[in-house]
């Protein structure tokens, strides 16, 4: 989680764009493509364009992004089977549905990856306190990514010590030790969130990430981000 | 007046344990004091409740008179500085720069006031340049460095710092010392390395089983092998 930040790369165009524009652009893209109407594919096929587009200008990795497909494995499980139980009644859902579901769910998700690498989760926290300052929900996601980067650290160490010390020749003892090490793992982090949690109330954190400096956003990038939500819109109003 | 005082101190953890049985000490201004004791003694359960991170069950802790309460935190929090004993806790920003920022920005200073802090506090702890990078990826030295820039920034009357020179070697902990020594504001140094002790402090304290066992002048206190050996500190 934390290497996507550190990544050091050539500045791309993608870049150029302020976070705070990045994420609204995101925002209406994703609400867009929620808000097509089932088996609109020409129009889905515009949106995936502009997708790959961004993908393309931002220099992002694509293969990078599809093994976060994965994640959308419940989703498809679950669309599949709600698709399957209607099928049974009078209202079947439709292979349109059924599909428009699932390639929407693929390019939100596939916009979401490209958040995650450009500006980054840093990056693109900072962006939605910036819209929603001290809202309860960014802090929590805020303190999410914070805890998750501690416990994926944890875990790194754990293993490492694991490995330096040889693994049970059964494989029985190896369950054993993983299913131990998750419930360690499980202490540590609550230990460790614990102290995380006391050095920032030392410093006179009580819930609320402070600001920062506020860089004033730029009209021309304000435009071009209000002109990407209004062609938004378009996609999906205009039939 | 003192800065610091604790008077008649007592905490139980929830699982029973007691770690600190009646504790009173207090620290002047710009005093240097070395807090000893063997492990589990209680020294970082004393230290959590110094500003405030533990309330007290028993007993007192005054900030400048005024006894630490919920209401009064932030306050507290501003005048009482803790540095960690892992870095790894007390830095979580994304940039050394926000990280030292944290403190000033939660007391409502300015963003002019708070760069030129920054600016400041990295300098005083000999990491200037530093501001853009990753706190996870420093060394343990410049990771002890930049906590204690965290809690500099702030300009407390106290800092107390826990543990410091764990994980240092010679030439970190002896940078360590140098910066300790050069600091504006009054220290309670909880540690288990006497001769940091003897160099940074003038006056030393040594808590056992959650009781104060010695409190005098570091000279007269480490020269007492008797006391120090009967307390595993030699
Ligand atoms: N979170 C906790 N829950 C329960 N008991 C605790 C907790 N933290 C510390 N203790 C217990 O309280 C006592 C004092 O611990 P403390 O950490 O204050 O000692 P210490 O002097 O800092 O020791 P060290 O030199 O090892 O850091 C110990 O017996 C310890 O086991
Ligand atoms: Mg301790």
């Amino acid at each position: 989680m934390s290497q996507t930040s550190e990544r050091i790369r050539e500045p791309s165009v993608l870049d150029r764009v302020d976070d705070r524009i990045k994420v609204l652009c995101v925002v209406a893209f994703v609400a867009a493509v929620a808000l097509l109407p089932d088996g609109a594919w020409t129009r889905f096929g515009a949106l995936a364009g502009l997708l790959l587009l961004a993908y393309l200008l931002g220099r992002v990795p694509l293969l990078w992004a599809l093994k976060r497909l994965p994640l959308l494995l419940p989703v498809f499980l679950l669309v599949g089977l709600s698709a399957w139980i209607s099928s049974r009644g009078e209202s079947g859902m439709g292979t349109d549905r059924f599909l428009s579901v699932l390639v929407g769910a693929s390019m939100s998700l596939l916009a979401l990856a490209l958040m995650a690498y450009n500006p980054g989760p840093d990056n693109m926290l900072r962006a939605l306190q910036f819209y929603f300052r001290g809202s309860f929900l960014v802090t929590l996601l805020t303190m999410t990514h914070r805890y998750i980067v501690v416990i994926v650290a944890e875990a790194r160490r754990m293993l490492r010590a694991r490995d330096s010390r040889g693994q049970p020749p059964r494989v029985l003892d190896r369950a054993r030790v993983a299913g131990s090490m998750v419930g360690y793992l499980f202490v540590r982090s609550l230990q460790r969130a614990e102290r995380v949690g006391h050095a920032m109330e030392a410093r006179g954190f009580t819930g609320v990430y402070p600001r920062g400096r506020v860089r004033p956003l730029r009209w021309t990038q304000l435009a071009a981000g209000l002109t990407f939500c209004a062609a938004m819109a378009a996609v999906v109003v205009i039939p | 007046m003192p800065v610091l005082e604790v008077e008649s101190l007592e905490y139980k953890y929830p699982t029973g344990v007691s770690a600190l049985g009646g504790v009173s000490l207090a620290i002047e201004p710009g005093e240097r004091v070395a807090l000893l004791g063997p492990n589990g003694a209680g020294k970082s359960t004393l230290i959590l409740h110094l500003n405030g991170i533990l309330l007290c069950q028993q007993g007192e802790v005054r900030v400048d008179g005024d006894r630490v309460e919920k209401r009064n935190l932030a306050e507290v929090r501003r005048k009482v500085g803790l540095v960690f004993p892992n870095p790894d806790d007390q830095l979580f920003m994304a940039t050394v720069a926000e990280d030292v920022a944290f403190g000033p920005r939660n007391m409502g200073l300015d963003e002019d006031e708070v760069d030129r802090r920054v600016g400041r506090a990295l300098e005083a702890v000999g990491l200037p340049g530093f501001e853009e990078r990753m706190p996870y990826h420093l060394s343990t030295g410049e990771k002890k460095r930049a906590s204690i820039a965290t809690v500099l920034v702030m300009e407390p009357d106290v800092m107390v710092l826990d543990e410091p020179a764990a994980g240092l070697d010679p030439r970190g902990r002896k940078g360590l010392i140098e910066l300790l020594k050069g600091l504006p504001c009054a220290l309670l140094v909880a540690t288990h390395d006497l001769a940091m002790a003897r160099e940074v402090c003038s006056r030393v304290l040594i808590l056992d089983g959650g009781k104060l066992a010695a409190d005098g002048p570091v000279d007269d206190v480490l020269a007492d092998t008797e006391l120090l050996l009967e307390h595993g500190l030699a």
